[in-house]
């Protein structure tokens, strides 16, 4: 049946079972836990779905906050000031087990370049990123729509760095509670009111660029309204969990089990 | 849209938001809609073809006749009105999206989005220029295919990938690309894997400055870890674009407080 073909070796593993070695390589601190987060510096609620919130993710994440970089700062004021905070953090968190940086800024595209240069790992900044993927799975005529937390705020400069077109529809969820500075330590927020926004962001998205035929949300605290707004629009939308899951689906494919997968080396990037 | 806002009073006398739910098509649940070509080879767990590879429902549908000699080689004109006309079917049925069982059928995206009006994700190949702004400057993704005889510039530009792209094939196995070519009924999978494995190793060997690898080719996910591990990089496939389209599609709904009464509908 086999056509009596000549089973070779890749390095010591060989082709048809026995017992190949399965050798473990190390070399960092922490294992499993592939994608390292950048988390701004808020104390407003994280929600499931949200980008800072552990149970949002199907797989383990490592999480470090950039203390100083506040939401004010780094939306409004361009991040300015702050790289070499971020670098810094991000190197921490590789040097730890991370194998791709992400952020919980939509706005730090701004960051992508230095941050994948400084740490020498994949890098997804911003949700932001996605746009010129979405727009590729699109019918002709059709084009990606975002929604993000300030539109005043999203410059063609965070557009550029993302590879996304300078003349993206953009609407901004105006009144975002999340910019404001707390004035408390345990600020609340009503969910309900955020996701009106988010909805409101979306139809006003439709009403004033028909052409749109999917949605990017840039900001990491809309996620847990995607699925409303998808079925409010009738569009698909991508947001930071879709980015961040296809990241992850990279730097550590699945292992399908057999016949597929057998015994051999262990390794992660 | 209206129905989304009334409001009803239910036995306690408490109002109840809309929880209206919207028909329009016959099936629900499965997103995406796999446009399969005629072949009878072993589809392994990991493989497009095999429905146990996806955490989520799929609708496939086989275009009878569109064998891979036919679709890649010899390039017949019929085939591509035969997948717009299973595609329509799909749509009509209850997918929101679709895809295609091999990397090369890029050449169709364009055509099977305008002529189905929705979202085409025809090939893992139109991952490339995503995965390479995830690199730091001067790493490039690096393309894996069954073979770069049949891998041609006109399936670089329809999915917007720059021509000078590191390319490696494994048409020169001994195992996996001659099952395919033959359309054999077995296949050893251990000796397959050499040859994924293998063509990218050279692919990595041949050019330093990749940083990333996408896998063109629907049958090789089952072989993307081992690989990854091996050449300790990142491996794109089917699987993860896929993953990421039906996202799009489906939206997770991540339960309170997030998530209230509303509405429910597939489009």
């Amino acid at each position: 049946m086999m056509k009596g073909m000549k089973r070779r070796d890749v390095e010591g593993r060989s082709a048809g079972g026995g017992m190949a070695p399965r050798r473990a390589f190390g070399g960092k601190t922490v294992y499993g836990a592939r994608v390292g987060i950048l988390v701004l510096d808020s104390p407003y609620p994280r929600i499931p779905g949200d980008t800072g919130n552990a149970l949002t993710w199907p797989f383990p994440v490592l999480y470090k906050v950039v203390r100083g970089a506040t939401a004010s700062r780094v939306v409004g004021g361009k991040a300015k000031g702050l790289l070499g905070a971020f670098l810094d953090n991000a190197t921490e968190l590789v040097e730890m087990g991370a194998d791709g940086i992400t952020t919980s800024c939509g706005f730090l595209s701004l960051y992508q370049a230095e941050l994948a240069a400084h740490c020498g790992v994949p890098v997804a900044a911003s949700s932001l990123m996605q746009v010129p993927a979405v727009a590729g799975l699109l019918p002709p005529g059709k084009t990606v729509g975002v929604i993000t937390v300030s539109a005043s705020d999203l410059t063609a400069e965070h557009l550029t760095a993302a590879g996304a077109p300078t003349d993206t529809p953009v609407v901004g969820a105006d009144g975002w509670p999340f910019l404001e500075e707390p004035k408390d330590t345990r600020p609340a927020i009503d969910i309900a009111h955020c996701e009106d926004l988010v909805l409101n962001a979306g139809r006003d998205l439709v009403a004033r660029h028909p052409a749109v035929g999917a949605v990017v949300l840039e900001c990491t605290r809309m996620v847990p309204f995607a699925s409303a707004l998808s079925a409010e629009t009738g569009l698909p939308v991508y947001d930071i969990y879709s980015f961040v899951s296809w990241f992850h689906a990279g730097l550590a494919p699945r292992d399908f089990g057999h016949p597929g997968s057998a015994p051999g080396d262990w390794r992660e990037l | 849209m209206d129905k989304a806002v009334i409001e009803k009073v239910d036995l306690e006398g408490q109002a109840q938001p809309s929880r209206i739910a919207y028909g329009g098509k016959t099936i629900y649940g499965a997103r995406i809609g796999i446009l399969m070509m005629d072949t009878d080879f072993p589809r392994i767990p990991g493989d497009l073809g095999n429905a146990e590879t996806w955490p989520f429902p799929m609708l496939y549908k086989v275009i009878r006749g569109a064998t891979p000699k036919r679709v890649n080689t010899d390039r017949e004109g019929w085939i591509l009105d035969a997948f717009i006309e299973a595609g329509k079917e799909m749509v009509a049925d209850g997918a929101e999206g679709l895809t295609t069982s091999c990397g090369f059928l890029t050449l169709y995206q364009a055509d099977l989005a305008a002529a189905c009006g929705v979202p085409v994700a025809a090939s893992s190949l139109m991952q490339v220029p995503f995965v390479e702004r995830l690199l730091p400057p001067g790493k490039r993704a690096g393309i894996l295919t069954m073979s770069t005889d049949i891998l041609q510039a006109d399936h670089l530009a329809s999915a917007g990938i720059a021509p000078d792209t590191p390319a490696q094939g494994c048409q020169d196995g001994k195992e996996f690309p001659l099952v395919m070519r033959r359309g054999d009924q077995f296949m050893d999978v251990g000796l397959s894997e050499i040859d994924v494995i293998e063509a990218g190793e050279e692919l990595v060997r041949r050019h330093p400055e990749v940083g990333a690898v996408v896998m063109e080719c629907t049958n090789m996910p089952p072989f993307a870890r081992t690989l990854s591990e091996r050449i300790a990089m990142p491996v794109f496939t089917i699987y993860s674009f896929l993953t990421w389209f039906h996202a799009g599609l489906a939206p997770r709904d991540f339960g309170h407080p997030g998530s209230a009464p509303r509405p429910w509908r597939e489009r």
